[in-house]
């Protein structure tokens, strides 16, 4: 198990929400997502994770360590829903700066971003940050999250502002990494459809608890789709709340 | 982490002011000025006309004026670190709390010294091209002791940032509060005109003096450089300055530590 998260609470008094997560795991070399309706407690559970918010209580290990200690963070790669970059910066330079924070040799740096702006197909790199769409800067974030060789990379609704070029040239690199180093992937989205064919294994999230977790073949024994057994189970737990 | 900051730092126009005040302070002097040592001391008198006026008087102003520029610039880049945006993604990079805090002082540290050489370089020029002086104490204290006079502001603004997210909260709050390190020194005097006699409230503000990072106790030791050299410094207040900037230092640290992003 590369990520396991066992009894973790987290509670928000005042907006009334609480995050229970019993046990979660992620093994290695897995592509995983959360699903569920926003507001579910995704970006929390994945903020717990990387000891951005803390647990009111449970444990969280990352790579077999307390996540609390950054070297068991070292091997992780995280892109947030909301991101923010220095505006004035270039997508080049940007992407320098965040290099800075996990160190490169610049050789390997420079091959790097040129290997992510071809598979990205990002023509972009000395456009400053301002001046870019949403889909651009959703883009050049994916870029600094896989500017590290890391294990496993968190994705906080990576397809955000993406249209089915920009989604289908991301999801071939990631297969690519997958091939090639094993990586793990862990993505949250509301949108079925991004993750429709890629995940092997799949949780549902509501109102703070995984009201379901189950791999890609157990679905496709009973369900036609994905959308079919997210559907089934949030219709079900709505009729039965209402 | 710190490299990070420095890029940033750097890039920041509001800051590129700073070198640009003793550059035309330079050119002027060059074009329309002259410089000349003043006797029994370690400074310099900046001729313009027939007026001589003492270098200490121009560097008040230009110190004033830079430092304005300096706590308008400097926390920019931490609060904007510290959205949870922006947070969020430094700290992800298995940077911890401890390294994200620490490194935004030592960047802010580096950035004022570097600021500082190139500001005394400039000065030291025009002074050694038309005075044919080279005032060693004057830019050496300028150098090791303009940083710390500027973190002391630093160190205010950066705990009202962490406190409130707020960055004109943390420039006004940050210039005033540290502003108010010149009462301290001048404990005697307010209280007289106030007319408090307790020993009391004389010991409890003794006590709050070391609170508040004591940007007046740097610019005397400054002042007492300029006029006397090293040998001047007053010990005692030198170790008053160091101690006061820790306790604002350490809340910001500790609260830094449980901030969630």
């Amino acid at each position: 198990m590369i990520l396991e998260a066992q009894n973790v609470t987290k509670t928000f008094p005042k907006s009334n929400f609480h995050l229970q997560i019993d046990d979660f795991k992620i093994d290695e070399g897995s592509f995983s997502a959360i699903l569920g309706p926003n507001g579910s407690g995704k970006s929390t559970f994945l903020k717990i994770i990387l000891d951005l918010l803390f647990a009111d209580e449970g444990r969280v290990t990352l790579f077999g360590g307390n996540h609390k200690k950054k070297e068991s963070r070292a091997r992780v790669s995280y892109l947030p829903e909301n991101f923010a970059f220095q505006d004035n910066f270039t997508v080049a330079q940007m992407l320098h700066a965040f290099a800075d924070l996990k160190p490169s040799t610049p050789d390997r740096l420079k091959h790097k971003i040129n290997e992510l702006a071809n598979a990205f197909n990002v023509d972009y790199l000395d456009k400053k940050i301002k001046n870019l769409s949403k889909g651009m800067k959703q883009t050049a974030a994916l870029m600094q999250t896989f500017l590290a060789d890391d294990r496993l990379y968190i994705l906080d609704e990576p397809f955000n502002g993406l249209d089915a070029v920009q989604k289908k040239a991301i999801m071939d690199y990631i297969f690519r990494l997958q091939d090639e180093r094993n990586i793990s992937i862990l993505i949250t989205t509301h949108i079925l459809s991004d993750i429709d064919k890629t995940c092997d294994t799949l949780h549902l999230i509501k109102n703070g608890r995984i009201i379901n977790s189950a791999t890609k073949s157990e679905i496709q024994q009973e369900f036609d789709s994905v959308e079919d057994y997210y559907l089934n189970h949030f219709q079900t737990n709505q009729s039965v709340s209402t | 982490m710190i490299r990070y900051n420095l890029r940033i730092l750097f890039r920041n126009k509001v800051l590129w002011a700073w070198p640009a005040i003793f550059l035309i302070l330079m050119l002027g002097i060059f074009t329309w000025g002259d410089i000349s040592p003043e006797p029994n001391s370690y400074s310099f008198f900046i001729m313009v006309g027939d007026a001589s006026i003492p270098v200490n008087l121009v560097i008040n102003q230009i110190i004033s004026l830079v430092l304005l520029i300096a706590i308008i610039g400097l926390p920019s880049h931490l609060s904007e670190n510290i959205e949870p945006e922006s947070a969020s993604l430094l700290l992800s990079k298995s940077i911890s709390r401890s390294d994200f805090f620490l490194a935004d002082l030592g960047a802010v540290a580096i950035f004022t010294f570097a600021y500082t050489f190139i500001s005394v370089l400039l000065l030291g020029i025009v002074v050694v091209f038309k005075g044919a002086i080279f005032p060693f104490q004057f830019f050496a204290g300028m150098f090791l002791f303009f940083p710390l006079l500027i973190m002391t502001y630093y160190v205010t603004a950066a705990l009202i940032l962490i406190l409130t997210n707020s960055y004109l909260g943390a420039v006004f709050l940050g210039y005033v509060l540290t502003g108010f390190s010149s009462i301290f020194l001048n404990l005697k005097q307010v209280l007289q005109f106030f007319g408090i006699q307790s020993k009391l409230t004389r010991v409890a503000i003794n006590l709050l003096s070391y609170l508040i990072p004591s940007a007046e106790g740097v610019q005397r030791i400054m002042s007492q450089i300029f006029n006397g050299g090293f040998a001047a410094i007053d010990g005692s207040l030198l170790i008053f300055v160091l101690i006061s900037c820790l306790p604002l230092g350490l809340v910001s640290y500790f609260l830094f530590l449980k901030k969630e992003f």
